[in-house]
């Protein structure tokens, strides 16, 4: 990687870390299935390497919420907050975050609740490890994300988790022992290399030696993976492909 | 003339705080989109929360709280997002980090948009320049005049203004807009709905056009 290292680095504001990350692929995208922006950038950026004929490593990346955004749970009625460590500022985005991602889900019928707590989600990300070795990481991604955000799926229970592979027409014999042992570390060790090498939301894009956070940005990756033809464009969240 | 937010009749209402960049790149796009779909836009001043700069890593090895490293990866990436995105814009940047009042230049914006509404976008595109630049003291009423004067209005009856009506004038359009949830810029109001940043262009463009067609995702 070293050598195409020197060769990147066209604007000067990224260094080789990212490209290290990327690795052999081309274009490198972390998702989370616990964040509503990662939900509604999967259609747009599925579109967006389509049209330039590129293959997408999908990535699981698991927030740590409550690190950068305070915690919180709702009651039982599902309705009031039990508990919460957030300020008011903090509220104020999360609230415009989520009023924000249902109104572009609306536009491709997705639905997305509220959610009631903040989950782990790593076991959710192992499990896309686990589709992913088996070339099924669309398939299980477009099984578990709907009725997550319906709040028709536990993703805290494996047995869960284990019903949603099969049910990607994946297989999910031998995956509750992975998860819990050589799966657990991979995701653990993956998180980590993607933190320390900068990443910290979802979704986030490599492209040659530049990471991008948001689907506002798909415009640059698009420009980037084209061979940056014409004029670099600005951010927009926008449809690709039709 | 007119100095009240105007939410209600306007049909697109823009916000920025000058010493926001977010806001400086959204400037010329906006004005665009703006033109683009021959809208007279409605341009609002808000001293909002400025961008704070990354924290420096420790020296030593030391383990560092997560919470820590996070807001840092963060504002590393939202530098290297105003650096590309500004290169790209041909916008000089000086220093992103800026803070200190605005409320001189904020008076000068709500007087030129009630006295020459139709100067009001060559004025904040002549005034952003100038504070990125770091040529302009947005807190200054000599430098706000001097901005005015520039723009070819008269500098001395707006500072008349500025030191009479004009504080109660921007402290009305600052109410209005807090009421109307706006924490942060750059803010388009369209349709009854708030959008945070200049990505949302396209969809506030298919809102205004009738929601025709398949919209932006």
């Amino acid at each position: 990687m070293e050598a195409s290292d020197s060769r990147l680095s066209t604007t000067g504001h990224f260094t080789p870390v990212f490209a290290r990350l990327r690795g052999e692929a081309r274009l490198a995208v972390y998702i989370d299935l616990k964040s509503p922006y990662a939900y509604i950038a999967i259609e747009p950026t599925r579109a967006m390497a389509r049209s330039i004929g590129v293959e997408i490593d999908w990535r699981p990346f698991t927030l740590d919420i409550p690190s950068y955004l305070g915690s919180a749970k709702l009651a039982k009625d599902g309705k009031t907050v039990e508990s919460a460590t957030r300020t008011n500022q903090q509220w104020s985005g999360v609230r415009y975050a989520y009023a924000d991602a249902r109104r572009y889900a609306a536009l491709t019928g997705k639905t997305i609740r509220g959610t009631i707590k903040i989950w782990d989600s790593s076991l959710a990300g192992i499990a896309m490890l686990w589709a992913k070795r088996q070339g099924g990481f669309d398939a299980f991604v477009d099984t578990v994300y709907p009725p997550f955000w319906r709040r028709e799926l536990d993703i805290d229970d494996l047995a869960v988790l284990e019903r949603a592979i099969s049910e990607s027409d994946l297989d999910a014999t031998g995956f509750r022992d992975w998860a819990e042992a050589e799966g657990r570390a991979l995701h653990d060790r993956t998180n980590d290399e993607a933190f320390d090498a900068g990443v910290y939301g979802v979704p986030s894009y490599l492209v040659e030696d530049e990471m991008w956070f948001g689907r506002e940005h798909l415009p640059r990756v698009a420009f980037i993976l084209a061979g940056r033809e014409g004029t670099p464009p600005d951010v927009a969240n926008r449809r690709f492909g039709t | 003339m007119r100095f009240d937010a105007d939410l209600s009749d306007a049909r697109m209402t823009v916000v920025l705080d000058i010493r926001h960049p977010f806001a400086y790149l959204a400037l010329g796009p906006t004005i665009g989109f703006g033109k683009h779909n021959d809208l007279q836009l409605n341009w609002l001043p808000l001293s909002a929360q400025t961008l704070r700069p990354p924290s420096i890593p420790p020296s030593s090895d030391a383990a560092e709280d997560r919470s820590i490293r996070h807001k840092r990866n963060r504002a590393q990436m939202i530098a290297r997002e105003i650096a590309v995105y500004a290169e790209a814009q041909g916008l000089l940047v000086e220093e992103p980090y800026r803070d200190g009042p605005a409320a001189a230049i904020e008076l000068a914006w709500l007087w030129i948009r009630a006295a020459a509404p139709g100067a009001l976008e060559a004025f904040l595109e002549e005034a952003f320049a100038r504070y990125w630049a770091k040529q302009l003291d947005a807190g200054s009423i000599e430098h706000a005049a001097a901005l005015v004067a520039h723009c070819g209005f008269d500098a001395d009856r707006f500072v008349a203004w500025a030191e009479h009506e004009g504080p109660g004038a921007a402290a009305a359009v600052s109410r209005q807009l807090a009421e109307a949830g706006i924490f942060q810029t750059p803010a388009l109001l369209v349709a009854d709905q708030v959008f945070y940043g200049r990505q949302h262009l396209p969809m506030v463009g298919w809102l205004l056009g009738g929601r025709r067609g398949p919209g932006p995702i």
